[in-house]
């Protein structure tokens, strides 16, 4: 092969992954630099005098077991999926019905609920978590995992509820009407056309809902104090930042563990993600 | 036989993990219910060795007397807001810590527990002016039991102050700076971090306090911000950052320079044992070159600063005698924490402040520590911590107006006048 035509061969072959690379390595950097930081000896990671993107000591385990045996880790990674998932079918169950009556109906003041819906999202939990702390109180719920399934829908619901309205919308009224005329209440066409016809949406909101709530940290401080029931995001700077001493090595295998429940939901449903975000911004 | 679908295998085994999850949080809170108990809120304490010995002894105490004690750790710079919410609901621990910020702020939420401080103080020898100071309010009574205050000494290269002709370490604050000159030129710069967090706080104090300066008078009410010996103070900080620092040192945090002397190239710090400790247990060789010394004196006197713990019990405890019963046992047991904090713990008790002191009277290296409690004094000094004193530390008005000095965007007059009306400010809220 001449130096021509492999030159050639290269730029056709490779040549479309040169524009990605920058974002690749931007997105991908701080994962690698949680992985090389989890495997690291503290003397590695604290030597100034050699290049940081590498070891210059043998990895060790050392972080990720003082993460797994010295630390709540799984119980906190167990407690944030389980709210996690509570949370998305507590949202979905609401939002949907509230998205519906929202995108569908003509009321008094509908249309400055669903603005008014959205701009709920807007107020920070830093001003909520005391109002909510009597919430949370009459409930029943202090220091347990339900104060938090019992809170986090106040800021999953509005923006679920706002994104799932934009897709009810892109589902044409007379496909609707046409299942009434064929004898279909309005909860049945709602459940039988609406519902299928939405799914990206359904998966959309509920990946947000659940990211949203995975990393969630003030409210889970606020009203949960036993280590049994604190969610991952919590319960790893408790443990592992003691005032002026960071774990990074801990943490970082914190972080990375953390992430995989996500990493691999969206890589489950991927497709209908990609396709629930462009079908949700045309109408 | 039935067949059964993927989609409803996957919906059955969904169901049952979820089952599985909750069911202890379903289960067991009714059985706790049932206990006597006592909650206590607590620090995640900077050595993890003393939240072991705690939760053990928390434990053991609770097993004898038959209560039930639950020790919460979360991070001390979330513990108000963590105190804020309870007090809102009225419910939560019966035993709070209090994080630097002194009783004052949450006098109307704790009980008076004066009987029980003066049975501790009467049984080892008194408390020492800083616990008063920090655990009495407004009404001369205690409504804290004082546990422990954290140090500010100075952590040094001996090998490389060794080589600049000051082996023991910069005695006074104007040897830092001369040595520090020196070691900066050869590479080895000294370190106080200048930004919003912890450890600045405390420092730039010291060195205000030191050179006789204030923010306000001993009435707790009186700005004395502008004033000779805080410009005198500010000068000397502005030479001390330009000639012996680096400005990376406007981005710290409380951990930065932990960090910057377990790289090995920092010569001096400004911090308590904790980051002596974590490089001790990374880098031994390293440990083996680090020295503690009191912190450096000034031209009016040798001041440090102390970050104060006590624990307060809240009015809507229901286990007020559980709570007493189990801080009495603590305080009884100070040398006990005061061991397995590796020597971090500074006494607030006369007689546990007199040696032999556990750890530190053993190791040369830590000997100084013995005198850090005759010169570390608290936030509002020389006046009493009040509410307002702790709004000036937590608005980081000090280290603004200071930073601003050194980085040039304000001359001397501009500093004292902007700092002064801050500080005016935040007390006339509080008038």
């Amino acid at each position: 092969m001449t130096r021509q035509r492999l030159w050639r061969r290269i730029r056709q072959d490779y040549g479309p992954y040169l524009p990605l690379s920058p974002y690749l390595f931007v997105v991908l950097f701080p994962f690698y630099w949680m992985l090389i930081t989890a495997f690291k000896r503290d003397s590695d990671l604290y030597n100034l005098t050699t290049a940081p993107f590498w070891f210059k000591e043998p990895p060790t385990l050392a972080h990720v077991k003082l993460l797994l045996e010295g630390t709540l880790f799984l119980t906190w990674l167990q407690n944030s999926l389980l709210i996690g998932v509570l949370v998305v079918l507590i949202t979905l169950a609401l939002a949907l019905p509230a998205a519906y009556a929202l995108a569908r109906m003509r009321f008094w003041g509908s249309q400055t609920l669903s603005t008014g819906m959205f701009l709920s999202y807007l107020i920070p939990p830093t001003l909520l978590f005391l109002p909510l702390s009597q919430l949370v109180r009459g409930l029943g719920f202090t220091d347990s995992i339900w104060a938090l399934v019992a809170v986090y829908p106040s800021f999953t619901l509005p923006f679920c509820t706002w994104l799932l309205m934009g897709f009810v919308r892109t589902v044409p009224r007379e496909i609707e009407e046409s299942a009434q005329i064929d004898g279909c209440t309005r909860l049945q066409a709602f459940r039988m056309i609406i519902l299928p016809v939405i799914v990206p949406g359904i998966i959309t909101a509920g990946i947000f809902a659940f990211t949203l709530t995975y990393q969630e940290y003030i409210y889970a401080l606020t009203f949960v104090s036993a280590s049994a029931n604190k969610t991952i995001s919590y319960g790893v700077t408790t443990d592992l930042v003691r005032g002026d001493v960071f774990y990074w090595g801990s943490l970082m295998s914190g972080a990375l563990i953390g992430a995989l429940p996500v990493a691999i939901v969206y890589a489950f449903s991927l497709d209908h993600f990609i396709h629930g975000l462009t079908a949700g911004a045309l109408k | 036989m039935s067949q059964v679908s993927r989609r409803q295998f996957i919906g059955i085994a969904g169901a049952g993990a979820a089952a599985a999850t909750a069911f202890p949080h379903v289960w067991i809170r009714p059985a706790w219910a049932q206990s006597k108990e006592v909650r206590v809120l607590a620090w995640s304490h900077f050595v993890p060795s003393y939240d072991k010995w705690f939760d053990g002894f928390a434990e053991q105490w609770g097993t004898k007397n038959n209560v039930r004690v639950i020790i919460d750790h979360i991070p001390h710079l979330q513990i108000p807001a963590k105190i804020a919410a309870e007090v809102a609901t009225q419910s939560g621990h019966d035993i709070v810590q209090l994080v630097g910020s002194g009783t004052e702020k949450w006098s109307d939420a704790l009980l008076d527990v004066q009987d029980l401080a003066d049975k501790l103080g009467k049984k080892y020898g008194g408390w020492t002016p800083l616990a008063e100071n920090y655990s009495k309010v407004k009404s001369g009574t205690f409504h804290s039991i004082p546990d422990f205050f954290i140090d500010f000494p100075g952590l040094y290269r001996k090998d490389l102050w060794t080589e600049v002709g000051m082996p023991n370490g910069p005695d006074s604050w104007d040897d830092l700076h001369k040595g520090g000159m020196k070691l900066k030129a050869k590479g080895s710069p000294i370190g106080i971090g200048l930004a919003h967090h912890d450890d600045s706080r405390a420092s730039w104090r010291a060195i205000m306090w030191s050179h006789g300066g204030a923010e306000v008078a001993k009435d707790g009410k009186t700005i004395t911000y502008n004033s000779k010996e805080v410009r005198e103070a500010l000068k000397f900080n502005k030479a001390l950052f330009k000639d012996c620092m680096t400005p990376e040192v406007l981005a710290w945090d409380d951990s930065s320079n932990n960090r910057f002397l377990a790289s090995g190239r920092g010569s001096w710090i400004h911090n308590p044992i904790s980051a002596y400790r974590t490089i001790e247990s990374s880098n031994k060789e390293l440990a083996d070159k680090i020295y503690v010394q009191l912190s450096p004196k000034g031209p009016a006197a040798r001041r440090s600063f102390a970050n104060c713990r006590a624990y307060g019990i809240t009015k809507f405890s229901k286990s007020v005698d559980g709570a007493k019963g189990f801080l009495e046992a603590l305080v009884d047991n100070y040398r006990e924490g005061a061991k397995a904090s590796t020597g971090y713990n500074m006494p607030f008790l006369k007689n546990y402040a007199k040696p032999p002191f556990p750890i530190i009277s053993e190791d040369p290296k830590l000997k100084p520590l013995e005198q850090d409690a005759e010169y570390h004094f608290t936030t509002g000094y020389p006046g009493p911590l009040t509410p307002a004193a702790d709004e000036v530390y937590q608005q980081f008005v000090l280290v603004d107006a200071l930073a601003q000095f050194c980085t040039d965007k304000m001359d001397l007059e501009q500093t004292v006048k902007w700092g002064e009306e801050k500080i005016k400010a935040i007390h006339a809220k509080f008038a």
